[in-house]
């Protein structure tokens, strides 16, 4: 089973990445999960035709008690991808990190990898690696694989410097490790060379690149990925060469 | 408010579960805390602290060491500590602090177990589960890093599974331990009351396990998995010892667990039982020959399932389905508080049990193994 979660700034594109990268991976005929870890919960919209699965925190909230079955939090989306959300506390109050680690110790109970029986499970993650909450998919048992996302922009680069360093942080621990970068362009001037300093800096590699592209807008207007809404742009074809390369490494985790 | 309780106390918590199993094998077990859950552990659950010595300790958790994530500190404390005492190994239990910002303890344990090249395990805990899942992991915990492959003893012989004091104080087991040698088995660990590491490491060569409380099911499942060990639950209480024995003896020679039905006499007297689900299970057995038949049995603890039938009840305590659950039973067994929740007038027989009412009735808890339950329902007056 291959196990990735995507970081980066708050708006960078991560949910995008995400998304279409677990279209992409589903009809190259794999079986996916995407966890998306945030309090919007939107994760996998894109998947979901524009709707929104009921998240944990928003089960638990609304039944005051633990979900007892999948599909209470789970969703299909396109290509079959199971889709769910942690979602977070009413805004302004409760611990969000708290709600990713309750929402993983209720998916370990729920069976979630045992019954659905995942070849891809991708996290999307809010932001920064803030506290332990959100390191947690990078914990032990869940992702094997940090996919950093970022621009060019000035922030995007020093949250992507913030990820690096926590993992690297976690060495001593039996983490995740950072398999490189994505570069979702803005457009920002001389934005290829300043993501290369800082992969240079931090000896990582840029996997691909992402134009900034009206594809993926109009797509997820009409709530697809471009994957599924244009699959023959030069931008889903990016996604498809990006999954089939990360697919290699679940032959390297069999050998790990 | 439904499980707002007015008179009862809680179970002991999976911190002093932990604590507990570990108590006498030689380790050093740390609750990552501020305070309190050690000293709750030692005032109430542990009765072997002024008596025994043993690593038990807390790590003082400050606000800031968890606000700031400062597990280095802990790392430290420990690695410090543990060449000092020089413990056979270290076990990590989480409170509910450090439960809540999301301690990853089993990546602590990795690191100080790399740093001293003492084995270190986490076993997963909240402070908010009961003694019965705590100690269970703990168990488990001890046994995957310490049990050997070792062959199984010339004679037949048999392990007694989940005797901490949090359920058998010391006079009920040393009359289990007697009564196990007498029936033509031989006695080869305790897991874990009056033992030492070798009971952990010698665990594979018995024939048959025993396991006495559900804080040793799911190390009876472990052991059967690893090395076929079959094993029977029960406790020897009354006329009912006669009645385990011949199922060890017998499980030992086919080597297949023996899962105890309950039995139904809805001609006899009937009885309601609250408590730890194989102390219950067997007491409603022993309970049968005193024209008892008729027994339900309410488990406020986890990993009741297995042992019990689909008529009895378990789960969440609530003093209003409770007192429900009691209703119209010609007797009533449980620890003594629990006689606050019944009617006045109703036969109870009090068994003093540690994991709930501490050290309230340390002295005055009888001994139940064979014999030993009839002088006590003669005592009181129910037989």
């Amino acid at each position: 089973m291959l196990k990735i979660a995507l970081y980066g700034k708050g708006g960078i594109g991560k949910s995008t990445m995400t998304a279409n990268l677990a279209a992409a991976m589903a009809t190259q005929g794999h079986r996916v999960i995407q966890i998306g870890c945030d309090p919007k919960a939107d994760s996998t919209m894109t998947l979901l035709g524009g709707q929104a699965v009921t998240s944990v925190m928003d089960y638990l909230r609304q039944h005051d008690e633990a979900p007892t079955d999948l599909s209470q939090i789970s969703a299909r989306g396109f290509g079959n991808v199971l889709c769910l959300e942690t979602g977070g506390p009413t805004p302004g109050l409760g611990c969000a990190g708290r709600g990713i680690i309750t929402t993983f110790q209720l998916l370990q109970e729920l069976r979630l990898f045992e019954e659905v029986k995942p070849d891809i499970v991708l996290y999307d993650v809010l932001g920064d690696v803030v506290c332990g909450g959100f390191a947690a998919p990078i914990r032990e048992g869940y992702a094997r694989h940090v996919l950093i996302v970022t621009s060019g922009e000035k922030m995007a680069l020093y949250a992507a410097r913030n990820i690096a360093s926590a993992v690297a942080n976690f060495a001593d621990r039996a983490y995740a490790s950072v398999h490189g970068i994505i570069l979702n362009k803005r457009n920002v001037p001389d934005e290829r060379q300043k993501v290369e300093a800082f992969a240079r800096e931090a000896k990582l590699a840029i996997l691909t690149e992402v134009p900034r592209s009206d594809d993926i807008s109009r797509c997820e207007d009409l709530g697809m990925t471009v994957v599924e809404g244009a699959p023959d742009s030069a931008c889903a074809r990016i996604f498809q060469d990006l999954a089939r390369d990360l697919w290699a490494l679940q032959h390297e985790d069999c050998h790990a | 408010m439904n499980d707002c309780a007015a008179f009862l106390p809680t179970y002991a918590s999976d911190t002093s579960g932990v604590a507990s199993a570990l108590y006498e094998l030689g380790g050093m077990t740390v609750i990552h805390d501020a305070s309190g859950c050690n000293s709750t552990y030692s005032t109430f659950d542990e009765p072997r602290w002024y008596d025994q010595e043993s690593f038990v300790v807390i790590s003082a958790l400050t606000e800031s060491d968890a606000v700031l994530g400062n597990e280095q500190k802990l790392i430290d404390d420990c690695v410090q500590q543990a060449r000092l005492l020089s413990p056979a190994f270290l076990a990590l239990a989480n409170s509910p602090v450090a439960m809540l910002t999301g301690c990853d303890m089993p990546a602590i344990a990795g690191q100080i177990e790399a740093e001293l090249g003492i084995p270190c395990f986490a076993v997963a805990t909240n402070g908010i589960n009961s003694y019965v899942l705590g100690a269970s992991r703990a168990l488990v915990a001890v046994a995957s890093r310490f049990c050997r492959d070792t062959p199984r003893s010339p004679e037949k012989s048999l392990n007694l599974l989940g005797a901490t004091p949090l359920d058998l104080g010391s006079l009920e087991f040393s009359a289990i331990c007697s009564w196990a040698e007498s029936f033509g088995l031989r006695l080869n660990a305790c897991v874990a009351q009056n033992c030492d590491l070798s009971h952990i490491e010698r665990l594979g060569a018995a024939h048959v396990n025993l396991v006495l409380s559900s804080t040793a099911l799911a190390l009876a499942h472990a052991l059967q998995e690893r090395f076929g060990t079959p094993y029977v639950t029960g406790r020897p209480f009354g006329f009912f010892a006669d009645e385990l024995a011949s199922f060890l003896l017998l499980a030992a020679d086919t080597q297949k667990s023996i899962t105890l039905p309950r039995t139904e006499n809805p001609q006899s007297r009937s009885v309601a039982l609250i408590g730890e689900s194989v102390a219950m299970a067997s007491m409603a057995r022993a309970l049968a020959h005193y024209g008892f038949g008729q027994s339900r049995i309410f488990c406020p603890l986890e990993a009741w399932q297995e042992v019990l039938g689909p008529d009895d009840a378990g789960g969440e305590e609530n003093e209003d389905a409770l007192a429900e659950f009691l209703e119209g039973a010609d007797l009533i067994v449980g620890d003594p508080l629990y006689r606050l929740l019944v009617k006045e007038g109703t036969p109870f027989l009090p068994l003093p049990h540690t994991a709930f009412s501490g050290r309230c009735y340390l002295n005055a808890a009888p001994s139940l193994t064979g014999q030993g339950l009839e002088e006590v329902l003669a005592r009181e007056g129910l037989c």
